[in-house]
């Protein structure tokens, strides 16, 4: 994935205020599905991972 | 990675078997230059090679595979194969094969991928490198088809950004946009009523009524960003018009240069109405009208003078009757003379009568003569007249040097915009929704969020929609955000890059660079946009953001381009000829005769590019097969309908005649 499109999401994470977990995970997403690492059947489960981590980033 | 084509073979489709060889940089200069008479079957080669490498191919319809058919010989099946190089800077070259068979009994396609590599498998097997590449937006920067070529640099027409998020993958993480609103749904949808809720029809009822209301936001979402779309093009095509119509357009839609010509026009025509009434207030006089009665007048009233007439009236005299027994003239009056003056008395004059005629020769003594003033004035509106005849015919030739249709066109894209104005306002405007329980009425994003907060807020009373709401909108918000920043700093450096390119292509003195990347590139000097470049700065500033972006994505494709110099005049197409080499690994060009001119002496003087001469194996071209019978075999390939030539002197030669 392009380096710019993950400092791009590090900005925005932090903006937003989501903690490092949160971002890593979203981060490891985009990477899967820039170089399709990842099957349509599989993202569901991972968007599920990433609303517990930003649950969990805003209950900090 | 560099990707280079090899080979290309055709077999019974719409243009000859050919078995086409390619070079690239690492056997030769990497130029290769086609030539091929009109009808050979050009166009056909152009789009099944963008029908393999998009790999729509493997969606064609049956009447578009039938279209490939050669129907002459009307074949059952054909064959396109499309061989392809990967060079990679630390691992050995992959070379593999795209192969596309025709059946043209069903009319269908198979696709099979032969790799040295990985032998022969059924479907197109894509290293995965390469696979996020093979697609529409990114295939379109690199193969570029006669006029649309201009698109990209032209506002309002091409766009580059669709090109860019697919090169750089941020299209392929939009997708989860999608997928985290399906995720959503799905989630709500599978949610289950808590065990402690006692009215459980209540709470499924607001469930599917937030569900209702999502998909409902969604379809106004995107009917927002279709309205948003379409305005955006209506005003690029404005613009394009405005500028091609080369005035400035006011928002009444009138142009600068009409709305001064109507202005003088209406002003000469209030200034002659104000002199003809002031002519026409002179001309109530009676004397004005006519020489003849104001001349006739005179004499009557000279004559009346001289007969010191109207004299008196009938009332005159009765009343001298009644006082005296002699006439005026002395004689006596005897009772003859009473009764003849009292029996004639009544066609006198009276008193009216006399007043009448005395005040007419008053007005005829009056020495108010305006027949200069007339005159002066008449010549004053005259004056004003030529004027305004001159200021008419002035404005109707403007009107005629104005092209009507694009007048007409710009009318139609004002109405255009107005309407899309007024619908984008009105889903963007803040209101409330009307009736909670009826989502399908609502036209409006925020009635919609109101509504979704409302319910997510009553739900979350008995569950946790709010906080799966909230990650969702936040996950969405994140996904959106980091792909807005990202492109804005890839465009950035793109326009670097690109600038840093045309230093090197373009000609000294080229007051050409991009100033930004919008929709389009956006052409300028020294912070002025400039519409549109010339031939060569456009070809040359495509040909940049080509490389730059596949430079940028660290990938190196061929540049296809037909007609690559067809717009420029000839210094350009000298200079375009000496620095084609530099711009591409491999770059493939579908060129005219009339295109050879300076450009092939430039790149002859730089280079060795690879000529490719294609002409059908027809009667009619028995000359030139006769001259490829003398070539080597290295130089020539034959098939039963179609001859190649590589040889340098046989592409120089005028190919006028032959087919």
């Amino acid at each position: 994935m392009e380096k710019i499109i993950s400092e791009s999401l590090e900005v925005v994470c932090k903006e937003l205020g989501l903690n490092d977990s949160a971002y890593k995970a979203i981060c490891t997403l985009f990477e899967d599905q820039t170089s399709n690492n990842i099957s349509n059947a599989d993202i569901p489960s991972r968007i599920d991972s990433i609303y517990t981590l930003i649950k969990d980033s805003l209950d900090e | 990675m560099k990707v280079s084509i090899t080979k290309i073979i055709t077999r019974n489709l719409r243009c000859p078997d050919l078995e086409i060889l390619f070079d690239d940089k690492s056997n030769g200069s990497g130029v290769n230059l086609i030539q091929m008479p009109n009808g050979t079957g050009k166009t056909t080669i152009i789009e099944l090679l963008e029908g393999v490498l998009t790999q729509k191919a493997e969606d064609w319809r049956g009447d578009e595979v039938s279209n490939f058919k050669n129907t002459t010989t009307n074949p059952e099946n054909g064959e396109f194969i499309l061989s392809l190089k990967l060079a990679y800077p630390n691992k050995k070259n992959h070379e593999l094969s795209l192969n596309l068979s025709f059946d043209f009994l069903s009319n269908t396609v198979q696709t099979t991928t032969d790799s040295k590599e990985y032998g022969f498998s059924q479907g197109w097997t894509i290293p995965k490198e390469l696979a996020p590449f093979l697609q529409e937006k990114c295939v379109e920067v690199f193969v570029f088809k006669g006029d649309k070529t201009e698109d990209i640099v032209t506002q309002g027409i091409g766009d580059a950004q669709p090109s860019i998020k697919a090169f750089f993958g941020l299209s392929t993480i939009a997708k989860l946009v999608e997928e985290n609103s399906l995720f959503y749904k799905n989630k709500l949808r599978q949610l289950e009523i808590p065990t402690n809720i006692t009215n459980k029809q209540n709470f499924e009822n607001k469930k599917n009524l937030l569900q209702a209301w999502n998909d409902r936001l969604e379809l106004i979402t995107t009917k927002h960003k279709e309205i948003k779309e379409a305005l955006e093009q209506v005003v690029a095509k404005k613009n394009v018009l405005k500028n091609e119509l080369g005035q400035l357009i006011s928002s009444s839609g009138k142009s600068e240069e009409e709305t001064k010509f109507t202005k003088k026009i209406e002003e000469l025509n209030e200034l002659s109405s104000a002199k003809m009434n002031e002519i026409m207030s002179l001309y109530r006089d009676p004397f004005s009208f006519s020489s003849n009665i104001s001349d006739s007048f005179t004499n009557l009233k000279n004559t009346l003078d001289d007969l010191q007439l109207p004299g008196t009236s009938r009332s005159f005299f009765e009343n001298y009757l009644k006082k005296h027994d002699h006439c005026l003239c002395g004689t006596e009056l005897d009772e003859e003379k009473v009764h003849n003056i009292k029996t004639n008395i009544s066609h006198f004059l009276t008193d009216k009568d006399i007043g009448i005629i005395e005040s007419i020769k008053n007005e005829g003594d009056s020495e108010d003569d305006n027949s200069a003033e007339i005159d002066s004035l008449t010549k004053e509106l005259n004056q004003l007249i030529d004027q305004l005849e001159q200021a008419r015919e002035k404005y109707k030739n403007f009107q005629a040097s104005i092209d009507m249709d694009k007048i007409n066109r710009l009318t139609e894209l004002t109405t255009d915009e107005a309407k899309y104005v007024t619908a984008k306002n009105n889903i963007e405007k803040e209101i409330t929704f009307e009736d909670i329980n009826k989502p399908e009425k609502c036209t409006n994003i925020n009635a919609c969020n109101l509504a979704i907060e409302k319910l997510e807020g009553d739900l979350d009373k008995i569950g946790d929609i709010k906080d799966i709401a909230k990650a969702h909108k936040l996950f969405d918000d994140v996904v959106q955000r980091t792909l807005t920043l990202a492109h804005e700093g890839l465009k950035e450096q793109l326009v670097t890059k690109i600038n840093e390119k045309l230093k090197k292509y373009l000609r000294p003195g080229s007051e050409i660079e991009v100033l930004n990347i919008d929709k389009n590139i956006q052409l300028g000097w020294n912070n002025q946009t400039k519409e549109k470049g010339s031939g060569a700065q456009n070809s040359i500033t495509i040909y940049s953001f080509a490389t730059s972006i596949l430079e940028r994505a660290d990938i190196g494709f061929p540049l296809i381009v037909d007609h690559p110099v067809t717009n420029m005049d000839l210094p350009s197409r000298k200079h375009v000829g000496e620095k084609l080499s530099e711009i591409s690994h491999q770059f493939i060009g579908f060129i005219i005769d009339s295109e050879k001119p300076s450009f092939l002496s430039a790149l002859e003087s730089f280079d060795k590019p690879k000529y490719i001469s294609i002409f059908q194996k027809i009667e009619g071209n028995q000359s030139y097969i006769d001259d490829l019978n003398n070539q080597p075999d290295d130089m020539k390939y034959i098939s039963d309908n179609g001859c190649i030539c590589y040889d340098k002197e046989f592409f120089h030669k005028d190919q006028e005649g032959i087919q």
